[in-house]
C-alpha cells in the first residue's frame, strides 16, 4: 500500500494564525496546505482531499460556520472531516458543531494542545469517525 | 415617538373616558372590546402598556393576562387591571396571573394617569438598562476573543521557537502582537471613559507640530517594516485647541491605519494648513482607497471594510478618532479613492485667546 503523509487543510484569514498551524503541525510530520480566505473552499477540498479541514470561526466575510455548512451541503466534499478552530466562545462552537455535523473544535488558544487535538481527531477518524459527535449529542 | 396605551374596555363610556385622559397626558391609544381582539391588538401594534378590564365577554382579563405573560414578546409588557371587584380573591388571582397594578372602578382618573405613567416609566429605564447590558456583552465577548486570539499567536510564536531553538526569527511578530493587543486595550479603556460621558478635559492651548513629532517617533520601527515614509510639511508654529492626551490618540489612531493600509514601499504624507479659524491636519496613504459606498460606515462602532480582513485592526480605531475629535469641540473627514488612496482630516479650533466651548458628550 503507498504511503502518504496525513493532509491538514488549514482556512483562516489571519496570516499568523496559519503559519503558526503551518509550522506547528509541519512538524509533527503532517502535509500542511493553507488558505487565507473562506472563499474557494469547496474546489480546494475536491482538488486537495484532505484528511481533515481546520476551520477558523472569525472570518467577517463568510464565518466559518457558515461556510462549514456550505461544505457539509455539497455531496462532493461533505465526508470530509472539519474541526472548528477558534478563540470564540466554546458554547458556541459546540452548537456550531452539533448544528452542521462537524467534527469536532479546537480553542485557540493554546499551541501545544492543537498538535494533541489534531492527532486525536485523525485518529477517532479512523476509528469511528462520529463518536465525538454523539458525545457532543449526548452532552447537550 | 409617544408611548402606545392598549384600552381592553366593553364598556364604551369608560373606554371614551380613558381614551380621551390618556391622550391629553400625551399617549397614543388603541382599543379593543374584547379578549380575542386585545390578544389580535397585542400583537399587531406591539403597546408600551395594557389596561386590562377583568369582566369581558368571552375570554375574560384573567385569562388574556395569563396568555400575555406566557409569550416571551409581552412578558414583560406593564398591564394594569381594571375590575369593578374589590375584593382580595380578585386582587390574588390578577397577581398571579401577573398584571402590574389594579385599579378599582369607580376610578379616579388622576389614580390612573399616575400609575400608567409611573409604569411606562418604570418600563423604559428597564428596556434601556438591557440594551446597555447587551451592548456590554457584545464588547466584552469582543475584547475576549481579540485577546484570546491574539495571545495564541504568541504561544504559537513561542512554541516554535523554542522547539526550533531560534528566537530571532519570531520576536518581530511577537513584538507586533502584544502592541496589536496594547492597541485594543487603549481603544477599549478609551471608549469606556468617552461612551460613560465622563466630563471632557479642559482645552488648552497645543504646538501641533510637537504633538504630532512624539506621535510618530514611536511609528518608526512599524513604518520602516514595510517600507513605509513618514513625512510632515506645514504647520509651523500653529497651535489649536486640544488636549495633549486626545490629539496623541487621534494622530495614533491615524497614522497607525495609515501604515497598516498603505502598500509597501509607500508614504504617509502629514499636512497642516490652516483656514480661517480652523487648523486642518490631514493624514494620507497611498493604500488601496475606501469604495464610495464603505466611506460613510467607516466610523461605525466596531465596522470594517470588506477586504480588510488581512490587515488586524479592532473596527474601533476610526469610531474611537470621532469621539475623540468630537470631545474637543473638532470634527473628522474622509476623501478617498481607489487610485491615490485615502486622506483623513480633523478640523482643529486655532487656538486664541478664548477657548470654544466644549460640548457634552453623551
Amino acid at each position: 500500500m503507498e504511503y502518504r503523509k496525513k493532509r491538514i487543510l488549514v482556512i483562516d484569514d489571519d496570516a499568523d494564525h496559519l503559519f503558526i498551524a503551518r509550522e506547528l503541525l509541519a512538524l509533527e510530520g503532517y502535509e500542511v496546505l493553507t488558505h487565507q480566505s473562506p472563499f474557494g473552499v469547496i474546489g480546494l477540498i475536491q482538488a486537495a482531499d484532505p484528511d481533515l479541514v481546520l476551520l477558523d470561526v472569525n472570518m467577517p466575510s463568510l464565518p466559518g460556520d457558515d461556510l462549514a455548512a456550505f461544505i457539509k451541503a455539497d455531496d462532493r466534499t461533505r465526508h470530509i472531516p472539519i474541526v472548528l478552530y477558534s478563540s470564540n466562545d466554546e458554547d458556541r462552537l459546540r452548537r456550531a458543531v452539533v448544528q452542521h455535523r462537524l467534527h469536532g473544535y479546537i480553542p485557540k488558544g493554546d499551541a501545544a494542545d492543537l498538535r494533541l487535538k489534531v492527532g486525536y481527531f485523525l485518529q477517532e477518524h479512523e476509528s469511528d469517525g462520529a463518536s465525538y459527535c454523539k458525545r457532543l449529542y449526548a452532552a447537550d | 415617538m409617544k408611548e402606545l396605551v392598549l384600552i381592553v374596555e366593553d364598556e364604551s363610556d369608560v373606554a371614551q373616558l380613558l381614551r380621551y385622559n390618556l391622550q391629553k397626558a400625551g399617549c397614543r391609544t388603541v382599543e379593543a372590546t374584547d379578549g380575542a381582539e386585545a390578544l389580535r391588538a397585542v400583537r399587531l401594534d406591539q403597546p408600551d402598556l395594557v389596561l386590562l378590564d377583568l369582566m369581558l365577554p368571552g375570554m375574560d382579563g384573567w385569562e388574556v393576562c395569563r396568555i400575555l405573560r406566557s409569550s416571551e414578546q409581552t412578558a414583560s409588557t406593564p398591564i394594569i387591571m381594571l375590575t369593578a371587584l374589590s375584593g382580595e380573591e380578585a386582587r390574588v388571582r390578577g397577581l398571579q396571573c401577573g398584571a402590574d397594578d389594579f385599579i378599582t372602578k369607580p376610578f379616579s382618573v388622576r389614580e390612573v394617569l399616575l400609575k400608567v405613567r409611573m409604569l411606562l416609566d418604570k418600563s423604559s429605564a428597564l428596556k434601556s438598562h438591557q440594551r446597555k447590558r447587551a451592548e456590554t456583552e457584545t464588547q466584552l465577548s469582543y475584547l475576549v476573543h481579540e485577546l484570546k486570539n491574539s495571545l495564541s499567536i504568541i504561544g504559537g510564536y513561542t512554541l516554535l521557537a523554542s522547539e526550533r531553538n531560534d528566537t530571532l526569527g519570531y520576536l518581530g511578530r511577537i513584538s507586533s502582537t502584544t502592541e496589536h493587543m496594547n492597541q485594543i486595550l487603549n481603544d477599549a479603556s478609551l471608549l469606556v471613559r468617552l461612551e460613560k460621558g465622563a466630563p471632557p478635559a479642559p482645552l488648552e492651548p497645543l504646538e501641533l507640530t510637537e504633538v504630532i513629532e512624539e506621535t510618530l517617533d514611536s511609528f518608526r520601527i512599524a513604518a520602516g517594516d514595510k517600507g513605509v515614509s513618514l513625512h510632515v510639511a506645514g504647520g509651523a508654529g500653529c497651535r489649536v485647541w486640544g488636549e495633549r492626551r486626545t490629539v496623541h490618540q487621534i494622530v495614533t489612531n491615524l497614522v497607525s491605519n495609515a501604515i497598516k493600509y498603505n502598500r509597501t514601499g509607500g508614504a504617509v504624507w502629514i499636512q497642516i494648513d490652516e483656514h480661517g479659524n480652523d487648523i486642518n491636519l490631514s493624514v494620507k496613504d497611498e493604500g488601496p482607497g475606501i469604495a464610495p459606498d464603505q466611506q460613510h460606515r467607516i466610523f461605525e462602532k466596531y465596522y470594517r471594510c470588506p477586504g480588510s480582513e488581512r490587515v488586524k485592526g479592532s473596527g474601533l480605531g476610526l469610531y474611537v478618532v470621532k469621539l475623540l475629535a468630537e470631545s474637543i469641540s473638532g470634527s473628522v473627514q474622509v476623501a478617498s479613492d481607489t487610485a491615490s488612496g485615502s486622506t483623513f482630516t480633523i478640523t482643529f479650533r486655532k487656538a486664541g485667546d478664548v477657548a470654544p466651548a466644549v460640548p457634552m458628550l453623551r
